[in-house]
């Protein structure tokens, strides 16, 4: 055990000596973080879905309900279009639109009231991003609305109360209403997910953010990179001749293996949760599960980094290591679902993705930060985990004894 | 004390290592001397338990290497031909890595590294990274990597390999410091300078195979106070060798167009008789070079080539 411990420890500071290697292997996973940030926090590429919207209300106020979409960043989303429920409902299963939205009769009513109001929302299952946004943005709205409401009620009750009101009690409306709304704009506008966590609503749930979509894919992207870095350092120390000094000396080679296992663990451990701490903190990733998806990810990047570091004693030469791993690193990590999450993936690609190694650890680790799993189930998991890991290991450790080590 | 019976190793066809036996004891520098792709690399790393002899039997201080290989190796210390050390990491911590995996805790280990350090002249730069040394220095540190357990047996394969001189004459002080001190020494080289000036006892190897062994004064009574005459020019090989042999006590070791190798006593009062013999057989002799009696010599004489063809 102490050898385990003296070679992690050793593996740990030859890497913090090289930072380089390590926000190398970080940066095209930050790239697309920030990349995917900017394409639907500002949607200058997004996709454009359109929203049905079915007004059985015809209330001044399921009026406008719709047209916050066409304000800001959603105005570029997703097209908004009346139409009647029966026709909207055929639309929608034909598969014409992302989404159909039923003002239900009385809504405007109860919301000035502040009574609970519902809106239905029937999306499109075909469609796997898009009647996400539209959702998303609904439940924003819906939060931001009932802002308005706390903060406007009292006006708005007014301007569309009973009889005409006065010109001067639109104007005060107005202006107060003005100025509620620039202020909830503030929150709205563009980061709308900051809104996200805070609020009551009887609307449809799974109000997924952007970014948390995104999210658990990038990571693993970086889990990816790191367990391939990683693994090329065998070849380093196969090169220099530290592996062989190591089996020199009475410290079995199962016990170096294991250390480089349990420094990867580490590393990966330690960028969950910094990943985790700027997930939550900058794209409204839900962290009431964090604890077991950080130690999923980290076990996660220990398995990876074995089948890696497997791939890489397969090879026979630095260069032929090198190359196995430049050829099964981006294409795994494509169709595992880290540039794409597997929910915008074509069905059947997400299908294959999801019985790649790093696919099927992501798909348990959305799992699992999403609350869809029961704790029998996670210890389940944790158990194949460990028991691949174990595989691999072997595996790992046959091949340094053999031929790999000179 | 390092027992060595009959080991072979094979690479498929070639025999690396072809039956060598011998036993280095404690307290003395036993040397392996031989050109490259001899087989001493090969030899060690049987011994040192890397590679699996394909036969014959190996022990340590009386550990068997192939089924007692953790107990072997503890007593061992090995000091590799390459540099085996992890550059990003300063000296102090290669020494803190390597006695960790032989077993060594602190305080004692901290104690030897700086020990060691003071030894090799690297401690003023114990706390850099090695990637900044030169390479004497990492030849040095390369070496303490090796001691710094104090094993019973130490092993060094070519230490000096592109050494600037002066870390070469430290580095086989340091050598000799082991042996007195009581470890086993193996030491290989190809540079018989080096072996002459360090080991008690060694063996000639070639071709996986050991050709002689012994002390240097055993070597040396072998080539009985023969010089050894390297004529060039061009020649009838059959003719010379023909008209050579009417003269008493030369021994031809090789003969070709273009070159003679003579070993014979007083080589240089026969100069003469051995020209006008050559010259009646239709030779031209253009250089020659005498050399005194030496491992080259032994080695020339045993194999027919020079050490470092
Ligand atoms: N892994 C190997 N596979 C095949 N041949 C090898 C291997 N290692 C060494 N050899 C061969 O064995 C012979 C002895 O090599 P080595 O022990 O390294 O010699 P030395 O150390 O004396 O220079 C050489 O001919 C070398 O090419
Ligand atoms: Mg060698």
């Amino acid at each position: 055990m102490r050898f385990v411990w003296i070679s992690a420890l050793k593996d740990l500071r030859r890497l913090r000596r090289d930072p380089m290697a390590l926000a190398m292997w970080l940066a095209l996973p930050v790239f697309v973080a920030v990349t995917m940030n900017f394409v639907f926090g500002r949607q200058a590429a997004a996709p454009q879905g359109r929203l049905l919207v079915a007004d059985r209300d015809g209330s001044f106020l399921s009026g406008a309900l719709p047209g916050m979409f066409n304000q800001g960043p959603l105005s570029r989303m997703v097209l908004v279009e009346k139409v009647n429920e029966d026709s909207g409902r055929l639309r929608l299963e034909k598969g014409d639109a992302s989404a159909l939205l039923i003002i239900p009769k009385g809504f405007g009513d109860a919301f000035l009231n502040n009574r609970p109001a519902r809106l239905e929302l029937i999306t499109n299952r075909s469609q796997r991003i898009l009647p996400g946004i539209i959702e998303e943005a609904l439940s924003v709205l819906v939060e931001g609305s009932f802002y308005v409401q706390r903060l406007i009620g009292d006006q708005m009750r007014l301007v569309s109360g009973n009889g005409r009101p006065s010109e001067t009690s639109i104007v005060e409306a107005s202006v107060a209403i003005n100025r509620a709304v620039r202020s909830v704009m503030r929150y709205l506008d563009p980061p709308l997910i900051e809104l996200q966590t805070s609020v009551v609503s009887d609307e449809p749930k799974q109000k997924k953010s952007f970014g948390a979509l995104f999210f658990p894919g990038v990571l693993f992207m970086a889990l990816m990179f790191i367990a391939a870095g990683l693994a090329g350092d065998a070849w380093k120390e196969r090169t220099r001749g530290t592996l062989r000094r190591v089996a020199c000396t009475p410290s079995p080679i199962a016990a170096w293996t294991a250390g480089k296992a349990l420094a990867a663990f580490t590393l990966v451990l330690a960028v969950a949760v910094l990943g985790m701490a700027a997930g939550g903190w900058l794209l409204g990733v839900s962290l009431s599960h964090a604890l077991p998806a950080v130690l999923w990810a980290g076990g996660s990047g220990a398995l990876l980094y074995l089948l890696m570091l497997f791939l890489a004693t397969c090879a026979s030469t630095e260069r032929m290591a090198t190359f196995l791993a430049n050829l099964v690193l981006l294409p795994l990590t494509m169709i595992g679902g880290s540039f794409f999450p597997s929910e915008i993936m074509p069905s059947s690609f997400a299908a294959i993705g999801q019985w790649t190694p790093n696919g099927f650890l992501l798909g348990r680790f959305k799992a699992i930060l999403d609350g869809g799993m029961t704790a029998g189930a996670i210890a389940a998991a944790f158990a194949g985990l460990a028991l691949a890991a174990a595989v691999s290991f072997w595996l790992v450790v046959r091949r340094l004894r053999g031929t790999f080590l000179v | 004390m390092i027992e060595v019976a009959e080991l072979r190793k094979s690479y498929g066809d070639l025999a690396a290592v072809d039956g060598v036996s011998f036993t280095a004891r404690t307290g003395e520098i036993f040397g392996l001397l031989g050109p490259n792709g001899a087989g001493k690399t090969t030899t060690i790393g049987c011994i040192s338990g890397l590679l699996t002899p394909t036969s014959g039997h190996l022990r340590v201080m009386g550990h068997d290497v192939v089924r007692d290989g953790t107990a072997a190796r503890r007593t061992l210390g090995v000091v590799p031909q390459e540099i085996a050390l992890y550059d990003e990491l300063s000296a102090e911590e290669n020494l803190g890595y390597w006695g960790g995996v032989q077993g060594m805790r602190d305080p004692v280990l901290g104690r030897r590294i700086q020990a060691v350090l003071e030894l090799t002249g690297l401690l003023d730069r114990a706390r850099e990274p090695v990637k900044r040394f030169s390479g004497g220095m990492k030849r040095r540190l390369n070496f303490a990597c090796g001691i710094v357990h104090q094993p019973k047996v130490l092993m060094l394969d070519e230490p000096t390999v592109g050494v600037d001189p002066q870390s070469r004459v430290r580095l086989l002080e340091l050598v000799r410091e082991q042996a007195k001190s009581g470890a086993c020494v193996l030491y290989t080289t190809h540079y018989m300078e080096e072996a002459e000036a360090l080991c008690d006892r060694l063996a000639v190897v070639d071709h996986g195979k050991i050709i002689a062994q012994g002390t240097l004064a055993e070597l040396r009574a072998m080539l009985a106070e023969h010089d050894l005459l390297r004529l060039q020019g061009s020649f009838r090989p059959e003719a010379a060798r023909e008209a050579l042999r009417r003269i008493d006590g030369i021994e031809v070791l090789q003969a070709d167009e273009s070159q003679l190798r003579l070993s014979l006593a007083a080589a240089s009062r026969r100069l003469p008789q051995i020209f006008s013999a050559l010259a009646e057989a239709g030779a031209e002799v253009r250089g020659t070079t005498l050399t005194q009696p030496s491992l080259e010599s032994l080695f020339i004489k045993l194999t027919g080539k020079e050490l470092r063809e």
